[in-house]
């Protein structure tokens, strides 16, 4: 192991880390499923579900053929943007490469610095671009790793996102010494495609972004 | 000819008679028929011979007649000859083996002296170069040495360092794993019972030149050595002597650099060991430089499992130094050491938000449960500086952390002084943790009570502080745990955060264990007073139902909580509650009985107290006319069954005979029963759920007499007259249901019924008669509802299929020919669920006869019809064999469909084409299982089974969320289930395809296709090994 650039960097703590509030029902501990269970009527599908009595016209009586877990009525109709949480979701996993904490730990990746702005679909342009600007903290200011931080980001995102986005990644404005030259790097396509065709880098890529979830 | 030529010819052509040989010239040496010397003279030229093998085999034949002498015949100068002789043939490279074998032999003579043992080891290690002998003669001479050792030990300890270093420079440079287990056993007797003063250094080196041991144990190794073995040995000689620290300790802090976390782990764990074993003397001479190297591993981890390896090394060292000491003594080394720890701990904990923060807590949570003189001198040295930086912290961040670096301490102390109920004495010594007892009570409350509801990491560090403290013995007052409990109690009751209820809960069933007493008191009357009087929004009391439910376990508490919620239910029934609190109280009541039962106690003896109760409370209102009240609605019914169910499955025959009897009086026979508690003879009269002109409600009841009635035992004999006779009326009345909760109920309380009891050959008659004149009714109707026989058709086989009964087949046949009926095809599909699906009544558990591979039997009776009749069926008729197939595979293991796979495969890719989101689920489902247990298979179709995947992960009408999520989880599975060259020609085609998904109106999908886009993604880079 190299020399560690920030050996004892501030950490938040998992809970604090912001979430999607619909989502926190879902893994629910013990007790809530407990109640779920008790508290829950069974719908008429389920528990008392029976495969000779098919209301007419609906050929797939199926959809829940009374497993566990069908409880979970997905609203097929309304559609759900692409939001800054989700954003936040796909990268705050990534890991630090130097420490086995993720950047949303590390508050590198802060929910507040991502922006997504979604162009209006008109008739001339039915398909607009879409906008995402993330912009990264790095751990201390003169982080040499903000750059491999950064493409990282880039990296989850572009196979992340539809081709519909522009993606933009920048070290968030007075929180490191070489700002700029770290923001060329990472916004030129060209040396982001020279960096990825270096294998040692992407190896430690490729790293930092096995423990996405 | 003499013996020994005898030996020479027989050896090579038949090793028995060879043996035999010897075996005879020994019996002639025993009976005196032969003496020593002229067999040891015969063997002279052959010693002499130019060809080495027959040396080695003359000496074979020697070795092999010493082994066949008894141990007592041959006198100490005979024993010493033979010995001096044997010893001289160690020269001879070629017969080691062999004179291995003799030494092995004469060794074991009971008149082998001391200085014949001193003789073979001084021999051994002056002629043998074990270099230039294979490793199995090499284990040989080791045996010899191992054998002189245990036979002859005190002689060989005479020889002083000679027999160390003799057998050090002997064994040097051996690999072989079989070998190294030996001489690693062998080197910790010298180490631990010989004089090495003089070569010390020499036999250190020995040992400690195989660490770290980075043996791999090879495939079907036949000694069966792993390399655990190995190293538990290796470490056993280097803990045995104390002496050895000074070349140990450097030498081992060295290898910590190591990258390898395999050294690591076996580095830090050999200075557990020896820190352990040596004497506390050596230890306090080293600990600062073992501390300065080991804390980096835990402040610095990258590894968890490294971290909790030096963890364990940093205490032990403090328990080494606790050694002997009984009260804090400023001067000893253990005192001398937790400075060093705790000053540099504290520092860290300084800034409690940084990374090493955590770890430091977690050292000062390893050295404080080493001893109890270690835990007062940890405590006193780090609580009161941690209270003052607490009280200097100002972000609340920083201060949740400082709460929860303190929490391991807490742990530590419950560790060393117990938690309530243990038995074992508190130590001596005063719990320090007792002076800081006011403080920290006050902090954690304080935090968990008095901060911000969005403080949830703050809340929750102060709710585990309070668990933590009012577990350890004898430190809080009841009445402070009381004051604890009722702040959880608030918690639980109204916290807005799901995080915060389920922690205090969890909380509250420690303390119930511990302090069941103050639950009772406390919690319990609190949570019942917050159940409402009427049907509110079901977040008014799940939450408190649950808890209740889940601290209730007990048998008093049960008790009360009985009383409580029937007296609850009468009120919210009078209030015209809807079925949804109805149902949750009653849901409670079955959730203490699952657990109860399940934890092995015995719940029959509920049954006074639940079960009149509930029936009378269910069946009497729906005598007077009225539509009953919630208790009858469906859903209600099921789990009132389900109480009964599991009640009276527990009781023994006599009981259930009585019950069932008084069951059939209130169900069947109409007539007054003693489970009435309230008026009886208008229940006789009014009460009537098998008649044809019943109400519906009436008629829903049946659910909880099918439940009750499946619990009975085979053995138990139904009160009724002719049981024929009752099923068919169940057949009549499941033509014309109520709703289809009532004909389910009707068909399962008949599948029981012909399951457990119709086993004579009348009764098979009597089902072959019956079906065959339902199967001709069901045969000519032209749609679905005039088939009313058909659900009952499948009830019945599926009761007959359980228990293998042949008279299954003909009626399964039956049905599966009708998937080619276009009326009746759909229906037919559908009814394969009930014929494969479990049901929870019919259950081993309900007594009823569930025979081995009765599932598997029926499984692969159907498919082969099922896919004959796939193949030549019409158009419209094959979607009704995808729909059974989809039936049937949804309700098997995957294992039974894997078996088949190969005819079902084709049947599976064709139903992705249908229009029918369930079905295709179902496909999908299967085709994963498939894509990692059948890999050679999906690799055949593996085009047509990607293009239709990615079909299905566009959003249409049959595209439900559900389809799509499936497709895309089961195209992630290929890159890792199947051959690389397989997939990787797909993969650009999957990355583009994929891109449509990554836009999916739903997040959920689009979170999918990230996941399997990544693992495409990832397919064929290289990949860094660490």
């Amino acid at each position: 192991m190299s020399d560690i650039i920030n050996a004892n960097p501030t950490i938040l703590n998992p809970s604090d880390l912001p979430t999607r509030h619909s989502e926190s029902r879902k893994k629910q501990s013990s007790s809530t499923h407990i109640a779920d269970k008790i508290s829950r009527l069974p719908n008429s599908k389920s528990l008392l579900y029976d495969p000779f009595s098919s209301s007419p016209g609906d050929d797939s009586a199926y959809s829940s053929g009374g497993s566990e877990d069908d409880d979970e009525e997905d609203d097929d109709e309304t559609a759900e943007d692409i939001d800054e949480q989700e954003i936040y979701d796909l990268i705050s996993t990534i890991s630090d490469p130097e420490h086995p904490l993720s950047l949303g730990e590390l508050a590198v990746i802060n929910l507040p610095h991502i922006h997504v702005t979604h162009g209006q679909p008109t008739p001339q342009n039915p398909h607009p671009m879409s906008h995402v600007l993330v912009e990264i903290t790095p751990t201390i200011n003169h982080c040499s790793l903000a750059t491999v931080i950064g493409l990282g980001v880039r990296v989850r995102l572009e196979q992340a996102l539809p081709p519909r986005f522009r993606i933009d990644v920048r070290i968030r404005e007075g929180t490191h010494q070489s700002t700029d030259q770290v923001n060329k790097q990472l916004n030129d396509k060209e040396r982001v495609a020279a960096a990825c065709e270096n294998e040692t880098l992407m190896g430690v890529l490729s790293n930092m972004l096995a423990t996405c979830k | 000819m003499d013996p020994a030529q005898l030996y020479l010819v027989a050896i090579d052509r038949d090793p028995e008679e060879a043996a035999q040989i010897a075996r005879a010239t020994a019996k002639r040496l025993e009976n005196k028929e032969l003496i020593l010397l002229s067999l040891t003279k015969s063997l002279g030229e052959y010693l002499t011979n130019d060809d080495r093998t027959i040396r080695a085999k003359a000496i074979g034949f020697y070795a092999t007649v010493l082994t066949a002498l008894p141990p007592s015949l041959l006198s100490p100068a005979q024993v010493s000859v033979i010995t001096q002789f044997l010893c001289d043939r160690l020269e001879d490279e070629a017969g080691l083996k062999e004179v291995c074998h003799g030494l092995l032999a004469i060794a074991g003579m009971s008149r082998f002296q001391p200085e014949d043992a001193q003789m073979v080891a001084r021999s051994i290690f002056k002629s043998c170069d074990l270099l230039k002998h294979p490793q199995g003669s090499r284990y040989l001479v080791y045996q010899v040495l191992d054998k002189i050792m245990s036979e002859q030990r005190e002689a060989l300890k005479r020889m002083g360092a000679d027999f160390a270093t003799g057998y050090v420079e002997l064994v040097t440079n051996e690999k072989d794993p079989r070998n190294l287990m030996i001489i690693f056993s062998n080197l910790k007797v010298i180490i631990i019972e010989f004089d090495i003063e003089d070569c010390e250094e020499q036999v250190f080196d020995a040992c400690f030149c195989y660490f770290p041991i980075t043996f791999k144990q090879p495939p079907n190794d036949p000694y069966g050595i792993t390399a655990q073995d190995l190293k538990d040995r290796l470490r056993e000689c280097l803990q045995a002597s104390s002496k050895f620290a000074v070349f140990l300790f450097p030498q081992l802090l060295e290898k910590l650099d190591s990258h390898s976390a395999n050294t690591k782990k076996d580095v830090l764990q050999t200075i557990t060991a020896c820190a352990l074993a040596y004497e506390k003397s050596i230890i306090a001479n080293y600990w600062s430089t073992l501390w300065d190297a080991i804390k980096y591993e835990v402040l610095n981890a990258s590894d968890d499992d490294l971290a909790f390896e030096a963890l364990d090394a940093i205490r032990a060292i403090a328990k080494s130094l606790s050694a002997k000491l009984t009260t804090v003594m400023r001067t000893s080394s253990l005192d001398k050491y937790l400075k060093a720890v705790t000053k540099e701990c504290l520092t860290q904990l300084r800034n409690p938000t940084a990374k090493q923060a955590k770890p430091s807590a977690s050292i000062l949570a390893a050295v404080a449960v080493a001893s109890p003189v270690s835990h007062a001198t940890t405590i006193q040295a780090v609580l009161p500086g941690l209270s003052t930086t607490y009280d200097g912290l100002e972000e609340i961040a920083k201060q949740r952390s400082m709460l929860q670096a303190i929490l391991p301490l807490f742990d530590a102390t419950a560790q060393i002084y117990g938690v309530w109920g243990d038995v074992e004495h508190p130590p001596s010594l005063n719990n320090s943790l007792e002076a800081f007892k006011d403080n920290l009570f006050e902090i954690y409350s304080r935090a968990l009570m008095g901060s911000a509801k969005e403080e949830v990491s703050f809340r929750l560090a102060g709710l585990n502080g309070l668990t933590k403290m009012s577990r350890i013995k004898n430190f809080f007052a009841d009445n402070e745990i009381g004051l604890i409990v009722q702040f959880f109690d608030e918690v639980v009751l109204t916290d807005e955060k799901d995080e915060m209820r389920d922690t205090a809960l969890e909380s509250l069933l420690v303390l119930s264990r511990l302090k069941p007493s103050l639950i009772m008191e406390i919690t319990f009357p609190a949570f019942m007073a917050k159940l409402p009087d009427r049907e509110e929004h079901e977040k008014s009391y799940d939450m408190t139902l649950s808890a209740l439910a889940q601290l209730s376990v007990e048998r008093p508490v049960f008790q009360v909580l009985l009383t409580r919620i029937f007296n609850k239910l009468n009120i919210v029934l009078n209030n015209k509650s809807g079925p949804g609190y109805p149902f949750a109280l009653l849901s409670s009541i079955l959730y203490v009985l699952r657990r109860k039962h399940e934890t092995g106690k015995d719940i029959s003896t509920h049954y006074t107290r639940i079960v009149p109760e509930l029936i009378t409370r269910t069946v009497t209102p729906l005598c007077n006319g009225s539509g009953g009240n919630a208790l009858s609605n469906e859903a209600v019914l099921e789990v009132t069954g389900n109480i009964v169910s599991l009640i009276i499955r527990a009781m023994d025959v006599e009981k259930q005979t009585e019950v069932v009897g008084e069951l059939f009086k209130i169900f069947v026979a109409k007539t007054e029963s003693g489970i009435i508690t309230s008026d009886k003879e208008l229940v006789a009269k009014e009460f009537g759920p098998l008649d044809e002109d019943t109400t519906p409600q009436q008629a829903s009841t049946i659910i909880i007499f099918a439940s009750a009635v499946a619990a009975i035992r085979r053995e138990v004999t139904l009160p009724v007259d002719n049981l024929q006779q009752f099923v068919e009326k169940l057949i009549a009345r499941s033509r014309s249901p109520k709703s289809p909760g009532h004909r389910r109920a009707l068909l399962r309380l008949l599948a029981v019924i012909i399951n457990k009891y119709f086993t004579t050959p009348e009764d098979r008659a009597f089902l072959t008669q019956s079906t065959d004149e339902m199967w001709e009714l069901v045969k000519s109707a032209d749609s679905p509802e005039a088939a009313s026989s058909l659900p009952a058709l499948f009830w019945i086989a599926k009761a007959l299929a359980l228990r293998n009964d042949k008279l299954a087949d003909p009626i399964v046949g039956r049905l599966l020919e009708l998937l080619d009926n276009q009326a009746l095809g759909v229906a037919v599909g559908r009814g394969f669920e009930v014929l494969l699906g479990d049901d929870p009544l019919l259950s081993k558990e309900n007594f009823a006869v569930v025979r081995l591979l009765s599932q598997q039997k029926l499984f692969v009776f159907c498919i082969p019809k099922l896919v004959e009749g796939f193949k030549v069926a019409s158009p419209a008729a094959k979607k009704n064999y995808l729909h059974a197939l989809s039936s049937i595979i949804r309700n098997v293991p995957s294992k039974l469909v894997l078996a088949e796979i190969n005819t079902l495969l084709p049947l599976l890719l064709q139903s992705l084409d249908l229009e029918d989101s369930g079905i295709k689920t179902a496909s999908i489902d299967t085709l994963s299982v498939t894509v990692t247990e059948a890999t050679g298979l999906v690799s055949e179709h593996i085009s047509s089974l990607i293009t239709r995947l990615l079909a299905a992960s566009s959003p249409n009408e049959v595209n439900t969320v559900k389809v799509r999520t499936a497709a895309l989880r089961c195209l992630s599975i290929f890159p890792s289930a199947l051959k690389i060259d397989v997939v990787i020609p797909y993969k650009r085609q999957i990355m583009r395809a994929l891109l449509k998904p990554l836009d999916d109106p739903k997040r959920s999908v689009r979170k999918e296709a990230v996941d399997c886009r990544a693992r495409w993604f990832a397919l064929g880079e290289p990949k860094e090994d660490d």
